[in-house]
């Protein structure tokens, strides 16, 4: 959690898409799944059966243990994944657009966005995947040094902008009315 | 071919070999382990969730570690 200002209000708190963490998962099982599925394969074709069978049960010691260190390799790589993308986060307050951007366990990049300073917000969901599970990009454009702010694979992005917006909208309605407050006590 | 494989299974550095590769998945293990559990103690703030995963994963570490080392055992004995 990212820490908050004086007066400020955490408004959304949001992760990427389900879909980011099933494709890690999926792709965890079906690597997994490669060794003991050529193994599998192999005892239809000929010459591997021959190998098969000179090895002996020894080689079918030496490939379990090779598959299950594999196997551990690929679980380790999940792992680092999927904390890769639940520390990958990000927050709407009543401030700021704050995103927190893990791209590895040792790259943490950490971006804020003071909502006055949103010029526009986009949103964009490309493919057949996205469009259907209702997740993509949004894209904030400012006039500051960084000029654009890009959360990708957000889940319900017409539901972020809204916020985003509205929060956007009253921080301005505030710089007015305070504006026009001191423009009252000058006169 | 079929000789090559019986004669690399035979030869006596194999089991020093395959228990080196456990030695040095272990350390890789043991690293990667170390790095996940700062990230989870330091930017999770639900304690829960961070139990959840470090059982998931290390029950799971734990059923693959042995499954290598009980192959392991087989084969060098």
């Amino acid at each position: 959690m990212t820490k908050l200002e004086e007066g400020e209000k955490l408004i959304l708190e949001g992760r990427k898409h389900w879909f980011v963490a099933f494709t890690y998962i999926f792709g965890f099982f079906l690597s997994a799944a490669i060794p003991p599925v050529i193994i599998f394969a192999a005892g239809k074709w000929d010459f591997a059966l021959e190998i098969i069978n000179a090895g002996g049960v020894e080689l079918a010691y030496a490939v379990s243990f090779f598959c299950f260190v594999w196997g551990l390799f690929m679980w380790i790589f999940l792992f680092i994944n999927l904390t890769n993308y639940y520390l990958d986060v990000w927050y709407v307050t009543s401030k700021r657009l704050v995103d927190i951007n893990q791209k590895t366990l040792f790259y943490r990049d950490e971006a804020v966005l003071r909502l006055e300073n949103i010029q526009d917000v986009a949103i964009a969901s490309k493919g057949i995947i996205q469009t259907l599970l209702g997740f993509g990009n949004i894209r904030a454009q400012t006039a500051g040094e960084r000029r654009e702010f890009i959360m990708r694979n957000i889940a319900n992005p017409e539901h972020v902008k809204e916020v985003i917006t509205l929060e956007q909208g009253k921080v301005k309605d505030k710089a007015i009315s305070v504006k026009v407050e001191e423009g009252k006590i000058n006169q | 071919m079929n000789s090559g494989v019986a004669e690399l299974l035979a030869n006596p550095y194999l089991p020093r070999v395959l228990t080196g590769i456990l030695g040095a998945t272990f350390v890789f293990f043991a690293v990667v382990s170390v790095v996940l559990l700062y990230h989870w103690k330091r930017y999770e703030s639900a304690n829960s969730r961070t139990v959840f995963a470090a059982m998931l994963y290390f029950g799971g570490s734990i059923i693959l570690f042995g499954g290598a080392a009980y192959y392991l055992f087989l084969f060098i004995k």
